[in-house]
């Protein structure tokens, strides 16, 4: 469970604590090398960065990696003509006990902010991260700092990943890979691919002014038309997780309709079979729904239903956690 | 820009229909170009807008004294929504009314105009 005032934050495997108000400003990359910045009001407050190391890199100790990196943000300075300065081993974490077995390495860098930085390699997946909190100059953000950084996860060998953004949380098969992701105001998308199957999870914020006082049943065919089109549906009413909710299986629509369609040779589209849940949780103004798209009649798995379970429950998530092997320490 | 104050552009007519939400007039522009092709197509005097239920929220606290960081919390409480999804979509929509000049900015330390329209829901029209 997460502390009150606080939130998680799940990308690509890793998961880490943060203030409920620093929220994700960008994302950049995959599972193997990315990015992503959280904001508050104000300024940029973390930063991560992930790689993965392959071949020779693998035996490269981290502080090189560490040298290497703050080589870069010197020369960078230098040209800006900032003032840049390094603390090496910095020792602003309270106790370091729970680094034990880890290579990694603590330092800050002063700018025209402090940067808090923690690196580290998690040894089962090979991963680098570069957790790095920012603060004014003259703010004390050691509480805060201290409290990321013993938070930080690498997931990357569990069966189960948490993907936790913008307030939206569920746990996703770690066969599927992040595959696409819209992140409007409003309107979360996160698609996901393994192989051929395809899931997609959706959290649409307010509700009340989508529905307009419009059954579920008639708003979701209306509003995801396009997706739509070329399944043939069965949608039944039923509650999903206590809440109203609708269940849908899509079969694809006949060859020889189509046929019909412009342009049948040229792109044709694959012959999908759908099975999906949408819910309206009242309390929190909100639509989730989870999509499952495959090619063989019989590829359907409980994959909705898990993803279903662990989406938006927070309450479940510990249980959840453990019963799909969340590494607790990933090390 | 969290700390500026949104304010409507005064020359503008507005009102609020039985719904609740807000019809903003729009004056035809009288300049020669207009004046030209309104000869040739169709151009109404006036034509009307109509706000959805957030529009009519923000246009409201668009009155000089609240600041965008305020109608971000408004928001983010009204409407269950994450603080940067409120963010994102208030400024991108306050950019839009300020490009269209239905609204302008007061900045930190100036003083916004009175409003008199707000309260009540009155249409409100400014000499």
């Amino acid at each position: 469970m997460v502390e009150e005032g606080w939130e998680e934050f799940g990308w690509q495997g890793l998961r880490l604590s943060v203030p409920a108000d620093w929220n994700l400003g960008r994302v950049d990359g995959n599972a193997e090398k990315g990015y992503a910045r959280l904001d508050d009001a104000e300024i940029v407050r973390a930063e991560v960065e992930w790689r993965k190391l392959k071949g020779r890199e693998v035996s490269v100790p981290l502080s090189e990696l560490v040298d290497r990196y703050l080589e870069g943000l010197k020369k960078k300075a230098d040209k800006a003509g900032a003032d840049f300065e390094v603390q090496r081993r910095a020792r602003f974490l309270r106790e370091k006990q729970w680094l034990d077995g880890f290579d990694y390495e603590v330092f800050t860098w002063d700018a025209d902010f402090r940067a808090y930085n923690l690196a580290l390699r998690f040894i089962s997946t090979q991963r680098v991260v570069l957790l790095r909190v920012l603060a004014h100059r003259s703010e004390d953000m050691s509480d805060v700092v201290d409290r990321v950084f013993r938070s930080l996860r690498d997931q990357a060998d569990a069966e189960q990943y948490l993907w936790c953004v913008y307030g939206l949380r569920f746990f996703m098969s770690s066969e599927y890979a992040l595959a696409g992701h819209e992140l409007k105001s409003g309107h979360i998308q996160l698609r996901f691919e393994s192989g051929r199957k395809e899931c997609r999870v959706h959290r649409l914020s307010m509700a009340r002014l989508l529905l307009k006082g419009s059954a579920l049943e008639n708003w979701y065919p209306a509003f995801f038309k396009k997706q739509l089109r070329d399944f043939q549906t069965e949608i039944t009413a039923e509650l999903v997780e206590e809440h109203s909710g609708l269940r849908l299986v899509g079969r694809p629509r006949s060859r020889w309709r189509q046929l019909l369609r412009p342009l049948p040779f040229v792109n044709p589209r694959p012959r999908l079979f759908l099975d999906a849940r949408v819910w309206h949780r009242q309390d929190l103004d909100k639509i989730g729904i989870v999509e499952h798209l495959y090619r063989k009649r019989d590829g359907a798995s409980d994959l909705v239903d898990t993803v279903v379970h662990g989406h938006f429950i927070e309450e479940a998530e510990a249980k959840q956690g453990s019963d799909a092997g969340v590494a607790t320490d990933a090390q | 820009m969290l700390a500026s104050r949104p304010t409507r552009n005064e020359s503008l007519e507005w009102e609020k229909t039985d719904d609740g939400e807000v019809q903003i007039s729009i004056v035809r522009q009288e300049t020669w170009k207009v004046r030209l092709l309104s000869k040739l197509f169709y151009i109404p005097k006036k034509r009307k807008i109509t706000l959805d239920e957030v529009g009519t929220e923000v246009w409201q606290m668009c009155n000089g004294r609240t600041s965008v960081g305020e109608m971000i919390e408004k928001l983010s409480d009204t409407y269950q929504l994450n603080r940067k999804e409120a963010e994102v979509s208030l400024l991108q929509y306050l950019k839009t009314l300020g490009e269209k000049r239905f609204i302008g900015f007061v900045l930190q330390g100036e003083e916004g105009p009175p409003d008199p329209g707000a309260a009540s829901g009155k249409k409100w029209v400014k000499k």
